[in-house]
């Protein structure tokens, strides 16, 4: 008896002592990855040559404001990244999540002072709505000098003409294009949209498209040959009378198919590369292909709501995430192309530096990918928009 | 005794007659402020301009109501009747068996049994909907099982289609019919069975003469918890018809939430609540208190 509770009693020493080392090792590494920093002195010397801090007014601040209350799309960003974000600096961050950007448009239209320092995920046209709406507030850009300093040129120069430089910062840009399964779909004219929009019946009620009226359209409008943001009547009765011919092939309209894909019910799914890049985490068979007639591309924008409580949080958040290597750690999670300059070489995936529109600068015929802008989600653009799309659900 | 008896019966009316705000105070702000109120904003909204990003203008307009009754949304207001009405039906032919055999020989497993009908509740609509999807799938049990038998040769395709809204709408909603059904059949006096087969009444006979009429007000209380609920429903369309089967839910949140048009959405919303409140009137009118009682 006394011997079999002295080999308990071991057994449990054994499991404390390894409960300890455990621990020791999570607290020992998760300091290496976020060290906290209490002075302004200290922040500054904490960061990696050639990373550029806030300025001591935004740091000393944020640290009183002490919380960042952030609105985001799904739960798709690394939680690493806003607990190392939250330790270094001792703020708190709550997170709220959406699911489509017409929920957050309608949110505060509704409810304008709804109290969120950041909206992450709105995707260009999302963005441009809000800013349409005065729901986004101009930035502090000196607030954000590794924004300034890392984002690509060309990045820069698409949001000054979108005439959204002072609204906001791009993280990521993103193709949309299409996902298939090689099993079922060999056909010769990969990468092409065809494949997508004509219809084939070898894939008859194997198709998906995205549910996003303007995606949907766009794609067949630059798959015709014609602006995206066509205003043009006639044009988009061609857009149409192209998507008809493709409805009785169309099985769901589903902007993350990644089921259907897998349950190989979809052979072929109307997708973003980024998410494709996602779905091929759990799917490694699944392969994405960037239309060579071009696609719609976009900028996922960050802004900050007028209601905001905690700018300098805010501003300290985006300083943060673009420093390469936390950037790095963004991009491999949501497989957009990432618009931070230094991050493609840090990219510890070679199947992610070669997948399609993974890296920017490695896209050929950048021309061909178009941005949508308001004259698709205003006036006659949205009128005959909204037409179509309630004929193809029809 | 009859002396005390009145006064006690006075008394009780005098107390309840005074404290009748207290008692129904609560549940009236409750009612007012979570139904009465949005539906008015909803409908004030109904009758405002939307601007250029669908931001809502104070001014009075009737447009928003020209665009609601054009009829290509007749068309899908029709097609969600239609459905609501099927699944009502389907609804009807499934429960009031079900609901029949355990009131009349469910004998002492008669709370087990309805406590199993009862029991999907028990989960989210939502994962129900999508366990749902994983069963009528092209390659779900339901296709896979009926292949390995040889009935059929392909699988068949459910998923995506107005049926498998159809089918949904009756999963979700079959438990609101068997419940006010099985009410009223539970109350159903055996001695007026007894005494219709006596005078000479065929099964059949007794059924449609006696059983019928007696439990029309579970049948239409049923009705109102199905027809309603389905004929608005957006939930089942959007998960099980791939956003492909747009009914007048459906329609409703597509302009508040992707066009952005929060007006002509509002009108669509009270067309659509319009419809939804004749229908209960007519279904109580003819249900009657017994309807009503049920539900309540």
């Amino acid at each position: 008896m006394v011997k079999e509770i002295k080999e308990s009693s071991k057994g449990y020493k054994f499991m404390i002592g390894i409960l300890t080392v455990v621990l020791c090792f999570s607290f020992l590494t998760g300091m290496a990855l976020a060290k906290p920093v209490k002075t302004y002195n200290e922040y500054v010397a904490s960061l990696p040559a050639g990373y550029q801090p806030v300025p001591r007014a935004c740091f000393e601040q944020a640290k009183k404001e002490g919380k960042l209350n952030i609105l985001i799309w799904a739960e798709w960003w690394p939680a690493e990244l806003f607990e190392n974000y939250s330790e270094q600096f001792g703020i708190d961050v709550v997170q709220d999540h959406y699911s489509s950007y017409d929920e957050v448009i309608t949110k505060f239209k509704l409810y304008p002072k709804a109290e969120y320092d950041l909206v992450i995920g709105m995707g260009l046209s999302g963005f441009g709505r809000m800013v349409g709406l005065n729901q986004i507030q101009k930035l502090n850009s000196n607030w954000v000098p590794n924004v300034t300093k890392y984002t690509a040129d060309s990045v820069k120069k698409d949001w000054r003409r979108l005439g959204f430089a002072e609204y906001g910062i791009v993280y990521c840009a993103y193709f949309s294009g299409y996902a298939y399964n090689p099993k079922y779909v060999d056909d010769a004219r990969i990468p092409s949209m065809a494949v997508l929009l004509e219809p084939n019946a070898k894939y008859k009620g194997r198709v998906t498209l995205v549910d996003d009226m303007f995606e949907v359209i766009g794609d067949a409008l630059i798959y015709l040959g014609y602006p995206v943001n066509s205003t043009d009547e006639k044009q988009l009765m061609e857009a149409k009378k192209l998507l008809m011919k493709l409805k009785p092939h169309v099985m769901a309209f589903d902007t993350w198919p990644k089921r259907l894909l897998f349950e190989e019910e979809a052979w072929v799914a109307m997708t973003w590369m980024g998410d494709a890049w996602n779905m091929h985490a759990d799917l490694p068979n699944l392969k994405a292909a960037l239309p060579l007639e071009g696609s719609t591309i976009a900028y996922d924008p960050i802004g900050l709501p007028p209601s905001s409580t905690h700018p300098a949080a805010a501003h300290l958040f985006l300083n943060y995430i673009f420093r390469p290597d936390a950037n790095v750690i963004l991009t491999e999670t949501v497989g957009h192309s990432p618009v931070n300059t230094a991050v493609p070489e840090l990219l510890s995936s070679e199947e992610l530096k070669k997948w399609p529109g993974a890296v920017l600068s490695k896209v050929s015929n950048l021309n061909r990918y178009q941005f949508l802008n308001s004259d698709s989600y205003t006036g006659k653009g949205l009128e005959l928009r909204t037409e179509i799309w309630e004929e193809l659900k029809r | 005794m009859a002396a005390v008896s009145v006064k006690d019966k006075k008394k009780t009316i005098n107390v309840s007659s005074s404290r009748l705000p207290v008692y129904i105070g609560p549940i009236t702000g409750w009612i007012v402020i979570f139904v009465f109120v949005p539906l008015g904003v909803v409908l004030y909204f109904s009758f405002l301009r939307a601007g250029l990003f669908g931001e809502i203008i104070n001014i009075f307009t009737f447009e928003n109501y020209k665009t609601a009754f054009q009829i290509k949304y007749a068309q899908i207001f029709l097609r969600s009747f239609q459905l609501a009405c099927e699944a009502n039906i389907l609804c009807i032919l499934i429960g009031y068996p079900l609901a029949y055999w355990i009131a009349r020989y469910g004998g002492r497993w008669k709370t087990r049994l309805m406590s199993l009908v009862i029991r999907p509740s028990w989960t989210c609509y939502l994962i129900r909907l999508y366990a749902f999807k994983t069963i009528v799938g092209r390659t779900g049990l339901l296709n896979s099982f009926l292949l390995s038998i040889k009935l059929i040769s392909a699988p068949l395709e459910i998923l995506f289609t107005p049926t498998a809204v159809l089918i949904g709408l009756v999963y979700t909603w079959l438990p609101f019919m068997i419940l006010p059904l099985y009410a009223s059949l539970e109350g159903l006096n055996p001695r007026l069975l007894e005494a219709a087969e006596d005078l000479g009444a065929t099964p059949f006979q007794t059924f449609i003469k006696v059983t019928l009429p007696l439990t029309k007000g579970g049948l239409i209380a049923g009705s109102i918890l199905v027809f309603i609920p389905s004929l608005g429903d957006w939930l089942v369309p959007h998960v099980l018809g791939g956003r492909r089967v747009l009914m007048a839910g459906s329609l409703v949140a597509y302009h508040f939430m992707e066009v952005g048009n929060i007006p002509v959405g509002a009108s669509l919303a009270v067309s659509l609540s319009t419809i939804v409140i004749l229908a209960l009137y007519i279904l109580i009118k003819v249900g009657g208190k017994g309807a009503l009682e049920r539900i309540v």
